[in-house]
């Protein structure tokens, strides 16, 4: 690493001519001038007011009570006086000594500001679509991971959680699913580009900005296509007191749903009924002898508790910045024997070197440990309710004898032996230097390192033939993943008359690598995890080691100019050039432009000046955006390994090696091009803010791999880019706040719509398929032109054969009987086939909404915020997965039979044509979810100061608390990381439902 | 133009030190092109004495990029640019067509329901559920969408590919000559192989024999003759250039030898009625003194009967420490359930249960049971695992315990033993009018067969493990012998002893009917060997004695006496004719019963629409002698193929 970097060392000459420019540029002063800065409102002294003489890179800033002084190089130089908030003055010092200022606020609409790529940009001058979070939104409700906070707070965000494991991570779409391969948008935080937000501290987060559109993500060129959330954290400002925060809760989660099942007698009799629809001995001789029986997910869920505390200190000293904070939470698992640890440390400092240079940091620290829970959730649904838990005896009782799979309980204690630790170092340093008056050069450097280190043993144990192992056995890996990244950039910003600039260019490069390592072994000698490690195992036999590693490094140039002129026409453009390792010599290259125009109507003087209306601003923006989330080496034609031959008596292992697939050194990104229209408005005196936009996306230029017939030999499929896909849609987010005395309130809502359609899917390949589902993995999804991605495909159900009469009627598959479903001769041609599969709908929702409501009075708070969806269906795949005879949903209870004609639920079969994949199996997904309610109550400063606190809140707080929804899973929020096998239930960890009492505090 | 400028002004600016470090950024330079327009702004902007020094600074920057770190290898993996080059890859790149034998595509799974389970000689095994497309095999209802069909046809063309990609390279490598003629032997041995499996599974296919470019993927089918001509051709090659088992260093053992190539071609010729040929081939090997019979039928399938005189062609495997060596075969095979060594698939049917004569100890070596021990010598035995219907096992494919877990197993695949290629000169020989060599070929198989025994009462006995016994609560018996099998009509039946039947209550193990071999006239009996050998002290055709307890579930053991007729043990086959032909099928089924031998044989002879409609099974003719063509390949292929008849 150290070798390459020495050979980059063109940034660092970059780098150094732009100090030496700057240095160069610094004149020796002349004339003193001091001063106080008021508020001219309020008359406040300003504190940490910028004062710069213009033209120089000379300045200094207001100290604790306002007053500033500094040397002008000359005494008829121009004084720029500039704040945050307020508006910038200029004040030529024309000889004198003494220069007491006002500053007027700004309008507060017009100086919001928004971090977008590589800067900050006012919320007014911004041309794309950008969806803003502030962190104390997020930091209010506790939570353990920074992504699922995201559900719902912007519009055209998709948040869904992808377990309810401690540390698990979310499924996020910005604008739908632009790809069929990794469509997880881009993680920035405080300009390092991570994979990845989860480990991050939420109290830690200042802001959240979501880059939906080409304009506002197109800088990021290559990897903008699935958007880009940009995350700021905490950081402090100079000559400032100390403030220490600390912010803690404790909480207690508990499975949110459990899916109604059948009890002991119930399953009894529908087992007895199926074996005999299928011409097999009935199991049980009395079903009545049978009661209650086991309920398996009573058995392996628990109420779990959560906690976390995290203090934070931040301050300033007069050329030294600091936030420091410090968190552990720690999260038990709704299901036993697991649980996540977290320790997090983050140190974000600025140091002001000189007047105009400035460097700092932004380092996180993360430790974490954790244990896995074995899958159990698909076992207890499908487990055996006749069985208990433990035989008379005190074993576990074998549960095979009819469902086919294993005692989920048996398995928590036998199955969850691992541990689990992951260091993580993330962030990056710093360096500002301003120079020339309107210039700032910054270099960059982040670095992400990511380790991992997970140990797994197996006992021996014996509960039945499918639950044993005959062997004690350790598997140990270490997984590392480093990564650098350097940008340098120059930025140019000046204001002249009506035109205000900001320019700016620079280059980055981005390396990565990952290895892992690791081994299993054997015949451990004892069960203690004193002895969980390899040299504690017999390697005589059964030893396995393996260590694989992949690199890739980005190469980037890039520009973006802003323009506005008379403070009303806004104009962005960027460009971004990238060339990645990812993509073979052919293509390795890509341009990223972008295009935003914004206008703000109201405040052209052709309008009248209405008290009403505060904001009209529209705006559009076009740009081309890259996907490069596809394999480190895919376009290199590579020779497979360990293709090995036995020889020789006894058998040896001979290496042996071919190519035997397919390279495409033509690979190259996948391709979007976004277009955007959207309008901001602004009312009632700030009171009320509606904001729409339409968007297009058009990804071009899909990797898939293209089906090629088998007899062509090559193993794996050819991966091309062809496949395009276009998603579109509205947004539209109302927010409406009002102060009336004491009492506060707020009502905001935000939805999206997607529609979503296949476009192209290359040459020769009419449609894909996806999502494996049942017994043998009968394919469930077909991705095909005109459709969404991802749609289910199968049967059409008309209800269930009563009769045979019903039955010669026909048309048939063949061989069904009464009570059987009835599928629908799509073709038309008299009988049901493979042809007859039809599309039945998608996962992909038609509407994503999500509504809070805010209100604070006399020191109470109370908030509640919803999230939703309609539109998407959900596969109950695991109800269609039988394996022998396992559990039934209650509603089987209402299964055909001669004496129940149900319409509804064919008669009782473990297999055959009721299981096919059909309707009968999809349910719809809409849903609405009270995400999180939250009661606080802020102690009156006069007592919280006596007891030595500047602020104190108490409160309580319940998240997932309901949801409404018609499907009877565990959760209507199903995600997968897999675009075309998305929406398939097949029995998750669930999410819970918790409860917390936290104090937020201030020192 | 504005290329141009930009190139001027860095001239004149530059220094010698950025000399040396310019020229390695030409590709880079080629997509400036765009850039300047966007320079010449931003530098309009500036203050003038900058106005001069940003380009260089721009053009240090881009020029001198970090173009060099995007040049990534693969790691921990080669590229075709640097294989291929010598004698050692050549040989690492035939390995890899010998790898693909022990493929999941090309001998597990897809393959046993396409030649056992299909046939009379199994049934799907393991639980109802479990993997049930492979009943539809069984029963004959699978169709064209059918993934073990699409499934085998894949890997065999894979296999293809590979020994493709070999026969064109080899050519070009710089090796030994005579080396380099043995490994395109080899290979072109495997592509032999690969295309017979196709040709006989189904039908008229695409005949590839390079590996195709883009324009050549949509395949019309070949003429199945125009596939037997290639597949006598690549076997012809094979047999020339291969050396003989006997001359390849041992280290070599498992590879193609002229005697499997002249084998192969024997079969072949057997498919292709050509008797002629067929029976000179097999006389060729049988003449070579290569190959011999084992004396031990048991052993042939052990782990010490691996690679032995009888073997032919033999697809290696093992298990070793590093798990990279081992064939799924054994695995799907493997007892399933207590001990656990396998998932239990492809069980042996009731209908080849029945086919074994009696006292045929192949049935034993042939059909692992229930309650019967494990052939490792461990003592262990098979439990009754009560989610599997009708369970038995292939014997032929068990391992027993075997270092890691998964895809490990260790047995080796038997593709040709001796006493085939001894029943194909048989047939051939008496196609070709030769009875007398017919029958002395079926012969010598069948006196293998009798261990060198001459005489049987029908009575397989079996040993009492310690294990059953305690199950069965058997506790005031010692571990002697029962009857395992009592074949209907058969001279123990008609005497009264029945077989050992066992049924579930419950998951419990009920034992209804149970007889322990006491004596034999008078000769005690205490375990197996002692039986067979009470056996062979009577005289044929003898009516002696046999002393059996008789237990039944709930009640006290009861001894009587049965008098059973003494017959001889596997006959010579002295038959001529039809009966001849017939005994000769006969011998083939249960001399390679579970060796994936009996589907294609039972096409080939043109009875296998007789044998599976007596069993039931819906078989069509004209219809299901082949398997259809993978639907998927024919809306590949844009239709060029076509479908086979009736499907």
């Amino acid at each position: 690493m150290k070798n390459r970097l020495r050979r980059c060392h063109f940034l660092f000459c970059f780098g150094l001519a732009a100090l030496l420019l700057a240095a160069g540029s610094t004149v020796f002063a002349q004339h003193e001038v001091r001063g106080t800065v008021t508020d001219a409102e309020t008359d406040e002294p300003l504190i940490g007011v910028n004062i710069m003489v213009l033209g120089t890179t000379i300045g200094t800033t207001t100290d604790a009570n306002g007053v500033y002084m500094l040397t002008a190089p000359e005494p008829d130089a121009t004084l720029q006086f500039s704040y945050l908030g307020f508006d910038t003055r200029e004040i030529p010092i024309e000889g004198r000594e003494q220069i007491d200022v006002t500053m007027t606020p700004t309008e507060i609409v017009g100086e919001e500001l928004v971090i977008v790529g590589y800067g900050v940009q006012r919320r007014r001058d911004v041309t794309g679509s950008i969806g803003r979070v502030e962190g104390d939104r997020l930091a209010r409700i506790p939570t353990q991971s920074v992504d699922q906070t995201l559900q719902g707070v912007s519009a055209g965000i998709q948040v869904t959680p992808s377990s309810g494991a401690p540390g698990a991570s979310s499924v996020i779409r910005i604008r739908g699913v632009g790809t069929l391969n990794d469509a997880s948008p881009l993680f920035v935080v405080d300009g390092m580009i991570l994979d990845d937000i989860n480990f991050l501290n939420p109290n830690d987060i200042e802001s959240v900005d979501i880059l939906k559109d080409a304009s506002a993500a197109a800088i990021y060129g290559a990897r903008g296509a699935n958007g880009v959330i940009l995350i700021t954290t905490n950081r402090s400002t100079i000559d400032r007191p100390t403030e220490i925060k600390v912010n803690t809760y404790y909480g207690w989660q508990e499975v949110a749903r459990t899916v109604p099942l059948t009890n002991a007698r119930e399953f009894a009799t529908l087992a007895n009924e199926a074996a005999m629809n299928e011409g097999r001995t009935p199991p049980f001789e009395d079903p009545t002898q049978f009661g209650e029986g086991t309920d398996w997910q009573d058995e392996i869920f628990r109420v779990a508790p959560i906690r976390s505390i995290s203090i934070s200190a931040a301050g300033g000293t007069s050329r030294t910045a600091y936030n420091l904070s410090a968190s552990v939470t720690g999260q038990d698992g709704i299901i036993h024997n697991n649980y996540l640890d977290r320790y997090s440390f983050r140190v974000n400092n600025d140091y002001y070197l000189t007047d105009n240079i400035q460097v700092g940091h932004n380092l996180a620290f993360i430790y974490e440990d954790f244990r896995n829970a074995p899958g159990v959730v698909g076992t207890a649904y499908r487990a055996d309710p006749t069985v208990p838990v433990f035989t008379e005896d005190g074993n576990y009782s074998p549960t095979d004898a009819r469902a086919s799979v294993g005692n989920p309980v048996a398995d928590l204690e036998f199955n969850s032996n691992n541990e689990n630790f992951r260091q993580r170092l993330a962030g990056n340093a710093y360096l500002h230097i301003d120079f020339l008056d309107h210039f700032r050069y910054r270099s960059n450097f982040g670095i992400d390192v990511n380790r991992t280190h997970n140990r797994n043993f197996s006992p021996i144990f014996f509960v039945s033939a499918i639950q044993q192992s005959e062997q004690r056995s350790i598997n140990v890996s270490n997984n590392y993943a480093n990564k650098i990244l350097w940008e340098n950039t120059v930025q140019f910003q000046r204001t002249i008359d009506e035109h205000r600039i900001d320019l700016l260019s620079g280059v980055t490069f981005e390396q990565f690598r990952s290895e892992n390592l690791g081994g299993g072994r054997i015949n451990v000698i004892g069960d203690d995890p004193s002895l969980w490690y390899l040299n504690a195992a017999d390697d005589s036999e059964g030893m396995t080691n393996f260590n694989s590693a992949g690199e890739w490094a980005i190469f980037s140039v890039l520009g973006r100019a802003n323009y506005t002129w008379r403070d009303r026409y806004m104009l962005t453009t960027s460009l971004r050039y990238d060339g990645s390792s990812r993509f073979g010599e052919l293509n390795r290259y890509g341009w990223f432009p972008s295009f935003g125009l914004g206008w703000v109507v109201t405040d052209e003087p052709f309008l009248p000046d209405l008290p009403w209306l505060d904001l009209i601003k529209p705006r559009i923006s076009w740009g081309i955006l890259g996907n490069d989330r596809i394999g480190n080496y895919e376009y290199a034609a590579t020779v497979a390994g360990n293709l090995n031959a036995v020889f020789g008596p006894g058998g040896n292992i001979y290496f042996g090696a071919l190519p035997i697939s397919l390279s495409n050194p033509e690979i190259r990104w996948e391709e979007t091009t976004q277009t955007n229209i959207g309008i901001e408005t602004v009312f009632l005196n700030q009171r009320l803010s509606i904001d729409a936009d339409y968007y297009r996306r058009d990804t071009d230029g899909i990797l898939v791999a293209i089906p090629i017939p088998g007899y062509i030999g090559v193993e794996g499929q050819p991966i091309v880019n062809a496949a395009e896909v276009r998603n579109s849609g509205f947004e539209l987010t109302i927010n409406w706040q009002e102060s009336r005395g004491r009492f506060f309130y707020s009502i905001g809502g935000n939805m999206t719509t997607v529609s979503n359609e296949v476009l192209d899917l290359g040459r020769g390949n009419e449609e894909i398929f996806g999502g494996g589902v049942g017994i043998g993995g009968m394919l469930a999804t077909r991705t095909i032109i005109g459709q969404p991605i991802g749609s289910f495909f199968g049967y059409k159900t008309d209800g269930i054969f009563q009769n045979q009469d019903e039955i010669d009627a026909g048309p048939l598959r063949g061989g069904e009987q009464p009570g059987d479903l009835r599928y629908v001769d799509i073709t038309g041609d008299g009988q049901i086939t493979t042809d007859d599969r039809t599309d039945l709908g998608s996962p992909i929702p038609d509407l994503i909404f999500s509504f809070n409501v805010e209100f604070a009075y006399l020191g109470f708070d109370l908030s509640a915020s919803f999230t939703g969806q309609a539109g998407n269906k959900i596969y109950n795949a695991k109800k269609q997965a039988r394996f022998g005879t396992p559990n039934f949903e209650r509603a089987a209870l209402d299964r055909w039979t001669e004496d129940n004609p149900s319409t509804t639920y064919p008669r009782i079969t473990d297999g055959g044509h009721n299981y096919l994949v059909s309707d009968f199996f999809i349910e719809d997904g809409d849903f609405l979810k009270l995400q999180n309610l939250t009661l606080g109550y802020t102690i009156g400063s006069q007592i919280s100061e006596r007891i030595g606190f500047s602020t104190l809140r108490v409160y309580a707080s319940a998240s997932n608390l309901f949801t409404w929804t018609g499907y009877e899973g565990y959760t209507p929020e199903i995600a997968s990381p897999s675009v075309i096998a998305n929406g398939i239930d097949d029995a998750f960890y669930p999410f819970a439902r918790t409860i917390n009492l936290g104090i937020n505090a201030t020192f | 133009m504005l290329h141009l400028t930009l190139h001027i002004q860095m001239n004149r600016q530059m220094n010698t030190n950025l000399h040396t470090t310019l020229p390695a950024a030409h590709t880079l330079r080629a997509h400036l092109l765009h850039l300047p327009r966007l320079l010449r702004m931003l530098r309009n902007t500036l203050p003038l004495q900058l106005r001069n020094t940003l380009p260089v600074l721009l053009a240090l920057v881009l020029f001198t990029g970090c173009e060099s770190h995007l040049d990534k290898t693969p790691l921990g993996q080669q590229t075709t640019e640097n294989f291929f080059t010598d004698e050692e890859e050549a040989i690492q790149a035939t390995n890899a067509s010998y790898n693909k034998l022990r493929d999941w595509n090309i001998h597990v799974f897809d393959f046993l329901g396409l030649t056992d389970m299909i046939s009379d000689d199994a049934t799907k095994g393991s639980t109802p559920t479990d993997a049930a497309f492979l009943t539809e095999l069984e029963n004959l209802t699978h169709d064209a969408g059918h993934q073990s069909v699409l499934g085998w046809w894949i890997g065999n063309y894979q296999g293809i590919y590979r020994t493709n990609v070999n026969l064109q390279n080899l050519p070009d490598t710089d090796m030994n000559p005579d080396l380099r003629n043995r490994l395109m032997a080899e290979n072109r041995f495997l592509r032999a192989y690969f295309y017979f499996n196709l040709v006989r599974g189904y039908g008229d296919v695409p005949l590839i024999t390079r590996p195709l470019t883009p324009e050549e993927y949509d395949q019309e089918r070949t003429p199945s003759a125009n596939v037997y001509a290639q597949i006598i051709e690549d076997l012809e090659f094979a047999a020339d250039h291969l050396p003989l088992k006997s001359q390849y260093p041992a280290a070599d053992l498992g590879r193609a030898t002229q005697g499997a190539a002249e084998s192969m071609l024997a079969r072949v010729y057997l498919y292709m009625e050509d008797y002629g040929q067929a029976e000179s081939y097999a006389r060729s090997v049988i003449t070579s003194g290569e190959y011999d019979l084992l004396d031990d039928y048991f052993m042939i399938f052990t782990e010490q009967g691996e690679n032995s005189p009888e073997s032919i062609f033999e697809v290696q495997a093992t298990a070793t420490e590093e798990g990279a060596g081992g064939s799924q075969y054994g695995q799907v095979q493997g007892v399933r359930g207590t001990p656990n060594l396998g998932w239990g698939f492809n069980h042996p049917s009731r209908d080849l249960d029945a086919a074994f004569e009696p006292g045929d100890l192949r049935h034993q070596a042939t059909i692992l049971f229930p309650w019967e021990e494990l052939p490792d010598g461990t003592g262990r035995t098979v439990i009754e695992n009560h989610t599997m219907e009708d369970e038995r096992y292939n014997k032929k494919a068990f391992a027993g315990d075997f270092p890691g877990t998964i895809d490990n197993y260790p047995v080796n695949i038997r593709r040709f033993r001796y006493s085939d290629l001894l029943l194909i000169a048989a047939e051939a020989a008496y196609r070709n009018g030769n009875e007398g060599d017919a029958r002395q070929f079926l012969n010598d198989v069948r006196e293998r067969a009798r261990v060198g025994r001459t005489l049987t009462i029908g009575i397989l006995p079996e040993n009492a493990s310690p294990h059953m016994v305690n199950v069965l609560n058997l506790g005031d018996l010692d571990t002697r012998v029962f009857a395992r099998m009592v074949h209907e009509g058969g001279p123990a039946d008609l005497a009264g002893i029945e077989s050992f039947d066992h049924s579930l209550d419950r998951g419990r193990v009920r034992a209804n009917l149970l007889d322990m071999i006491v004596s034999v006239n008078g000769i005690a009996i205490t375990d197996r060997e002692s039986f067979l050998d009470a056996v062979d002290a009577q005289s044929d055709d003898a009516t002696v004695p046999v002393v059996v307890h008789r237990i039944r579930h709930g009640q006290s053991p009861e001894e009587f006496t049965v008098n059973v007729t003494v017959q001889e043990l596997l006959p010579d086959v002295t038959a001529s004719g039809q009966a001849l032909l017939d005994a000769i099928w006969h011998e083939r089924r249960v001399e390679l019963a579970m060796e994936q031998k009996r589907w294609f044989d039972l096409v080939r002879q043109g009875r296998a629409a007789q044998v599976m409609q007596d069993l039931g099974v819906n078989f069509v003719t004209g219809k299901h002698e082949l398997f259809p063509i993978p639907q998927n390949e024919i809306d590949l292929s844009n239709r060029a193929l076509t479908q086979n008849p009736n499907w």
